[in-house]
């Protein structure tokens, strides 16, 4: 009994002694603010402008709504303010929103070009130390645009911009760069940063207007903001195939598409891509699709003068070939992976060209492995390393073993001699049938 | 002096007021003269319209004839055997010829020789007659011995065997014990064909003398454990034994905690498994429900039907049940813990469809599921409590109300009853009811300390939780052996069950003497050359 009277008094103690406290943490899921996706940009009286995209739930999720879609209402808002920090333009956002700004599901960090361009110091800070920031929040870069812009777009797939853009990354390289990435790369010896970059085209490009991939290194400015106003039957969409490549956290630069694809190859990043090259003497273009892509570096330190190897490998399966040339001959298929292997070490020796000529970065990490393949001389190096980066001496090999020649050998619509052997004896047109069959095996 | 001494109330003074025995001259030895037995069970069994006093004369050698008084409890006596088998032959037939009627004459001629019944007795006092009578065995006094002759010709009504109910199995025998602790011994016996089971009867309760049967196996039971159950039986004084439960609750270790240390069964098949593995099983008269002690908490995961299916089968079983132990626990407080404070760990689209379906509830997520749980538990004591023609309509009209009109109406969000569905389909996969009652009562401490503290809360739930379940024992054994205690032995069978050739040893607790329960080598297999 007395037993029993005393375990009341401290329950009853307990119990009193909770509310006393007054904090109480709790908020609900309606009272939070739900941020998908920041865009830092710098105002031209250099203060951060921190622009939030906040969800409307009941726009997004909700399967009661569902059947409204058609009304065009926006499933998210933007909210911006400006302040001396992130910290504090977060807190003057704060001063807007009626709900609490909640920073734990932020998927993306959009970086505007001349915030990237001033340094990102203090972004990372901010990010790094608060706790409520995710690490695994992807990092991208608007390029030659603000990014405030960019994120205020609607895209037509997903309801939530931030996240098309955090999917077409995903989608096209297999992974996000994401803030822990960078960070790494930004704290380890030797390395440079790199991020992807996102741009708006329209959605859908006519034949009149000429396609931009092949354009130079630092692509054209003015593109996105031009085409952000477009015309509403071509609604402006996201657009991923450059990177933005730092130098001591300052962006320095983008990297055009093919170089973007062969600096993730070289970075060991790279999952799959598809490549179109010319064959020589035919003047016709084969394309493949790569998988399996590795690469192996391998430094050699003589005095001041670095000589870099590369040694790119992959599987490749024919995806289309317009050279009217038979797949299944060894021989053929012998010229193509040539041709594979010397596109891949030209891209390569550009890229690298770029990197180390134009840019002066080093995101490929070329420091980093001298670091750890000749610790010694890196010590002797690191200090005037951009000096001598200028000067390494990269050799490149591709070793792409072309492993498949997609459904069928020559062009499936060419007319071949079959039919007209195939007259004597139709036993044997049979026979050579099953044989090629099985010779693409 | 500590403050909580004040309030302490002075201790009661008045002493325990009982009742006074209802057979007043105990002990008394009884009277040769019929006349005054007559007159003193008369006495006894005063306004008890349902007990039958009959004078029969028996004819004698002599011819002068014999009186005696036939006593029995009508209904509780199958007259039409004692008319037959009894009245008749002493009725017709002349008794064997023997000197007058003296001291021994019940037991020499009565019993030896002439009552052609099987069970019969010679008792001597007042109150054993009394209880022989209330027993429902028929008593005859003689004139003129003192002793008097008491025969079991027990003949009421009972309920046939049948599927356990609460126990049912698709695989696996369907008999369920009945309300007669005799037909339920005999159905244990029948399966333990062994005199090593051991049965010893207790007579317990002021007023109702139900007969309580605590059975063990001699020689794998461990002995100290079965000293102590019959120590604490023995212990029992109560007025009325109506249910198994009545003495499960005094012979329990811990009276206080929500998790039950017995076990009760209508099977036979439970019980006799049970008690081969060493521990002991208390049958009680009036109930099909027999307790089975020690328990461990594993155990209560385990059902019979584990033992008839295959073993991967039943090792997903178990895996699926423990699962679901946890979601029934965890579950609503889990919800609640995410969705008001760690709104971080749930993915961010499921946060988006939860938020949007919270953006017009105007309670609080902590508020909601509590209602909503007792709404179910409400439902649920309803549909056991209707009469079975009412309860089709209201579990109808609950699931409209719970499941659609609430969301409909914008006064509980969907997630919500989701989580309380699946909750509830959690709670219904124990093989134990007392046991789903315990986790069904934790979930709510569970539920308010996730709503004071988050996940933190549940963390603490969680350690208190769990040093309560290792504090815990039943008669000694540890409550949660083997994991507690590590037994890594009896592994195989708890998380999974291995087949029945493998489980070479019997519980580690409860049977220490007899551990080999299987020769080791029977693994069924190709037949191999042995030298």
């Amino acid at each position: 009994m007395r037993n029993l009277r005393k375990w009341l008094l401290i329950f009853t103690t307990i119990c009193l002694i909770l509310p006393l406290s007054g904090c109480w943490d709790r908020k609900e899921v309606n009272e939070l603010a739900l941020v998908m996706a920041e865009a830092i940009d710098l105002t031209p009286d250099n203060r951060v402008l921190v622009s939030a995209q906040v969800a409307i739930p009941s726009r997004v999720g909700g399967a009661q709504t569902g059947l409204s879609g058609g009304s065009g209402g926006k499933s998210f808002f933007m909210i911006s303010a400006t302040g001396r920090s992130v910290s504090e333009a977060d807190t003057n956002v704060q001063k807007k929103l009626p709900r609490q700004l909640y920073l734990p599901h932020l998927r993306i960090i959009l970086i505007g070009d001349q915030m990237a361009k001033t340094g990102m110091m203090d972004i990372l800070d901010h990010f790094g130390r608060n706790p409520p920031n995710r690490l695994r929040t992807a990092i991208l870069v608007a390029k030659d645009s603000d990014a405030q812009s960019l994120l205020n777009t609607t895209y037509p797939l997903e309801s939530l911009s931030g996240e098309a853009i955090r999917k077409l990354e995903r989608q096209l390289t297999g992974s996000n760069t994401t803030l822990m990435d960078f960070m790494i790369q930004s704290a380890s010896e030797g390395s440079d940063q790199m991020a992807s970059a996102i741009d708006i085209r329209p959605a859908q490009e006519s034949p009149g207007t000429d396609s931009s991939d092949t354009g130079g290194t630092n692509g054209s400015t003015g593109d996105s903001s031009s085409q952000g106003e477009e015309s509403e039957d071509t609604e402006p969409a996201f657009s991923f195939d450059h990177c933005a490549v730092f130098r001591n956290l300052k962006l320095v630069g983008y990297l055009n598409p093919d170089d973007t694809m062969l600096l993730e190859w070289m970075l060991g990043r790279l999952k799959y891509t598809v490549l179109t090259m010319q064959v020589p003497k035919t003047g016709k273009t084969i394309s493949v699709d790569l998988t399996q892509a590795h690469r192996r570096v391998r430094t050699q330190v003589r005095g001041n003068q670095v000589s870099v190897q590369y040694q790119l490998s992959g599987a490749a399966m024919l995806l289309e070939n317009q050279t009217g040339l038979d797949a299944d001959d060894p021989e053929v298929l012998k010229t193509f992976q040539t041709a594979v292997n010397a596109y891949a070490v030209r891209a390569a020796q550009h890229c690298l060209n770029t990197l180390s000529k134009q840019l002066d970065a080093d995101p490929t990490g070329v420091g980093l492995m001298i670091y750890r393949q000749h610790p010694y001389d890196w010590e002797r190096l690191k200090d005037n390393w951009h000096h001598i980066f200028q000067t390494v001496h990269f050799t490149v090999h591709a070793n792409v073993r072309i492993v498949e020649g997609g459904k069928s050998g020559p062009p499936i619509y060419e007319k071949t001699h079959r039919g007209i052997r195939g007259e004597g004896a139709s036993g044997n047109s049979k026979d050579e049938e099953m044989s090629s069959i099985g010779g693409s095996r | 002096m500590r403050p909580y001494r004040r309030m302490k109330r002075p201790k009661s003074i008045i002493p325990e007021v009982r009742l006074p025995d209802p057979v007043p001259e105990a002990g008394d030895l009884l009277d040769k003269a019929l006349e005054v037995k007559e007159k003193q069970l008369r006495e006894t069994f005063a306004n008890c319209s349902d007990v039958v006093f009959r004078h029969i004369v028996c004819p004698d050698a002599v011819g002068q004839g014999i009186r005696m008084l036939i006593t029995y409890v009508d209904g509780l006596v199958d007259t039409k055997h004692l008319d037959e088998a009894v009245l008749q032959v002493l009725m017709r037939q002349p008794l064997p010829p023997a000197p007058a009627v003296t001291a021994a004459w019940v037991q020499e001629i009565l019993a030896d020789r002439a009552v052609p019944a099987a069970q019969v007795g010679v008792v001597t006092t007042y109150d054993e007659v009394v209880a022989f009578v209330l027993k429902g065995s028929v008593t005859m006094c003689v004139d003129g011995d003192e002793a008097a002759l008491t025969l079991s010709v027990v003949g009421w009504k009972q309920r046939g065997i049948e599927e356990p109910p609460s126990e049912p199995v698709i695989r696996g025998p369907r008999e369920g014990f009945v309300e007669s602790l005799r037909t339920n011994t005999a159905m244990v016996r029948r399966r333990i064909r062994s005199p090593k089971l051991k049965m010893q009867t207790f007579t317990i309760g002021e007023f109702t003398k139900t007969d309580v049967v605590l059975a063990y196996v001699d020689g794998i039971a461990e002995p100290s454990v079965v000293e102590e159950a019959r120590r604490r039986i023995q212990r029992i004084d109560i007025d009325a034994v109506l249910e198994s439960a009545f003495l499960e609750e005094f012979i329990e270790d811990s009276p206080k905690s929500p998790f039950p240390q017995v076990q009760s069964t209508e099977r036979p098949d439970v019980v006799s498994a049970n008690l081969l593995e060493g521990r002991f099983a208390i049958f009680t008269d009036g109930t099909p429900f027999a307790l089975v002690a020690p328990v461990v908490f594993w155990g209560a995961l385990n059902a019979n039907e584990d033992y008839y299916e295959r073993t991967f089968m039943s090792s997903f079983l178990r895996i699926l049940r423990i699962t679901f132990m946890l979601v029934s626990l965890l579950l609503p407080s889990v919800y609640v813990a995410m969705a008001t404070f760690q709104q971080e760990m749930i993915p961010t689209t499921l946060l988006m469809s939860i938020s949007a379906a919270r953006e017009s509830t105007p309670f609080p997520a902590v508020i909601e599921a509590l209602f909503m749980e007792i709404v179910f538990e409400a439902l649920r004591e309803a549909g056991v409590r209707m009469p079975k023609q009412i309860g089709q309509a209201m579990s109808i009209v609950g699931a409209l109300v719970i499941g659609q009109a609430a969301v409909e109406a914008g006064i509980i969000s969907a997630p919500m009853v989701i989580v309380v569905s699946f909750t509830g389909i959690a709670s219904f996969t124990f093989p134990r009811y007392n046991f789903g009652i315990a986790i069904r009562l934790l979930r709510f401490p569970m539920l308010i300390l996730s709503g004071i503290f988050g996940i933190y809360g549940i963390a603490i739930g969680i350690v208190i939780l769990v040093i309560h379940l290792v504090s815990l024992r039943s008669f000694g054994v540890p409550y949660f052996t083997p994991v507690g205690p590590m037994h890594f032995q009896d592994f195989r069978d708890v998380f999974i069950r291995v087949p029945r050739w493998a489980m070479r040893y019997r519980g580690g607790m409860t049977a220490k003497q007899n551990t080999i329960r299987i020769p080791a080598g029977q693994q069924p297999g190709p037949q191999q050359d042995k030298e």
